[in-house]
């Protein structure tokens, strides 16, 4: 038996933070000392590597492994902190059409023999792209913003990964802003559970550390950063490890926040 | 050797592991969960029970997906079952459909599980619908619509022209209504909690008061 999980992270809709997630989920875990790699399958318009700041130690891709021009050995991109963690690029930009599920189950399956968790960056869309990411996830996690469009488009692919067979599938909720959440200019965490039904594996509150951590290249789970962000992450990975962690509640947050604000005035005045 | 836990209303799992584990023979056992959430620290004492027992754990089912993900959590290969179907027969549904689903011998077709955005659902005679029809889904029928459920789609009634038909669902509020070849947005206030409601034809528009007691036409 494998133990291996294969999980898929996906949304449906762009920009939501997919590759965001892969990339600090992919040191969190590996941080955890499980053996970790992410895979971007998003390869033509691959981001993945800029995250992890690995963007010029990218030699082969999967396509050379399968092709057997280089050894998996070769190709995987070992972290330049977090030894735990590899990065694969599932293919070349300039070869967008050689990719089809079935190499991607064979990748996968040559990842399985080396690694606790293959985290498989998707891309966008429901179309080939998609289904070749899917083609080898047994689990996956759908990420999605409290918006009415990355609602309707997780839905969807939801439906998707049902047909598919691909259980469980959790959610990560990102971006969450607790204030517009508290006056009800956002959807709320039950609006958005209410329609996808799916285990809420994480809610993500909107961090600014994370475009910084972003355009350097060092996601923000790597240091000891007690970002908000870099919190939740670090929570969905060891909830993702069996561990039992109470969700962050945003209202709590806001008030958290005002009742720190209120101790710091009252500080400065006696 | 398949081991299913005690139903969660009757006895808890706990309670009767130990006599379980005695009953069935030893070697690998298949475990059907039924309807317990099982969180991760429970799985953890339910395999020391099952260690102790001299046996082991093979696989896993369950009706819930939380106890799918503490089981993949802790190593164990665990699969997802829908529960029971309501009605006996080949009538449960597991995929979304593109064409005829399930038929009874009245006419009706029966659809178990929730419509996702993109999902369609056609049937030339009445519809019943256990479960969601989230926004973005699609349900249409020569016959009535039943919802058991949140109607939150688009939904059409009396495809064929059919004035009579009617649209009922446990909660109303969808994109679109649509009864013949009239049609009109859904309200915009949410509905008064626990009050199943129908939309039916009259004098050419589309009207939706509390739901009648009634049998579904064969459309």
């Amino acid at each position: 038996m494998s133990t291996t999980r294969t999980i898929l992270i996906c949304s449906g809709k762009g920009g939501v933070g997919k590759t965001t997630t892969t990339a600090n989920l992919g040191i969190a875990l590996a941080r955890l000392g499980a053996r970790t790699v992410v895979l971007d399958a998003d390869f033509g318009l691959r981001n993945l590597d800029l995250l992890l700041g690995l963007e010029n130690r990218i030699v082969f891709t999967a396509q050379e492994v399968l092709a057997e021009t280089c050894r998996l050995e070769q190709a995987l991109v070992k972290h330049k902190q977090e030894p735990n963690l590899a990065l694969l690029p599932a293919g070349n930009p300039r070869m967008l059409e050689w990719l089809t599920p079935k190499d991607m189950k064979a990748i996968v399956s040559l990842l399985e023999e080396q690694f606790d968790y293959v985290l498989i960056d998707c891309p966008a869309g429901i179309e080939d792209g998609f289904k070749n990411a899917a083609a080898a996830a047994r689990e996956a996690v759908v990420v999605t913003t409290p918006e009415v469009a990355a609602v309707r488009d997780a839905d969807r692919v939801i439906g998707l990964l049902n047909t598919q067979g691909v259980t469980p599938v959790q959610l990560v909720l990102n971006r969450v802003r607790p204030k517009m959440m508290s006056i009800q200019e956002m959807l709320s965490v039950d609006d958005v559970t209410d329609i996808l039904a799916l285990p809420l594996l994480g809610l993500v509150f909107e961090d600014e550390q994370v475009i910084v951590s972003t355009n350097r290249g060092e996601p923000l789970t790597l240091g000891e950063s007690g970002s908000p962000a870099a919190k939740a992450y670090n929570n969905i990975a060891r909830r993702l490890q069996g561990e039992d962690i109470p969700l962050m509640d945003p209202s709590e947050a806001r008030n958290g926040f005002r009742a720190r604000v209120r101790q710091l005035m009252q500080t400065r005045l006696f | 050797m398949k081991i299913k836990l005690p139903n969660h209303r009757d006895q808890h799992w706990r309670d009767t592991i130990k006599d379980l584990l005695h009953n069935a023979n030893t070697g690998w056992i298949d475990l059907d969960c039924g309807e317990w959430s099982l969180t991760y620290t429970d799985l953890q004492d339910l395999m020391a029970e099952v260690e102790q027992s001299g046996r082991g754990l093979d696989s896993l089912i369950s009706n819930v997906p939380d106890t799918v993900v503490s089981a993949r959590a802790f190593g164990l290969e665990a699969r997802l079952q829908r529960s029971a179907p309501i009605c006996s027969g080949d009538l449960m549904h597991t995929e979304p459909p593109t064409k005829e689903s399930s038929t009874q011998s009245t006419g009706v077709m029966f659809h178990q599980g929730t419509l996702r955005s993109g999902d369609y659902l056609h049937s030339d005679r009445s519809i019943l619908v256990y479960g969601d029809v989230n926004p973005g889904a699609t349900v249409t029928a020569c016959g009535d619509i039943l919802v058991w459920g949140r109607l939150r789609g688009v939904a059409h009634a009396g495809a064929n022209g059919s004035t009579q038909a009617r649209i009922i669902a446990l909660q109303l509020r969808p994109l679109q209504l649509r009864i013949a070849d009239a049609v009109a947005r859904g309200p915009d206030d949410l509905p008064q909690p626990g009050l199943a409601e129908q939309a039916s034809l009259r004098n050419g528009v589309i009207r939706i008061d509390p739901a009648e007691v009634l049998s579904l036409q064969p459309g």
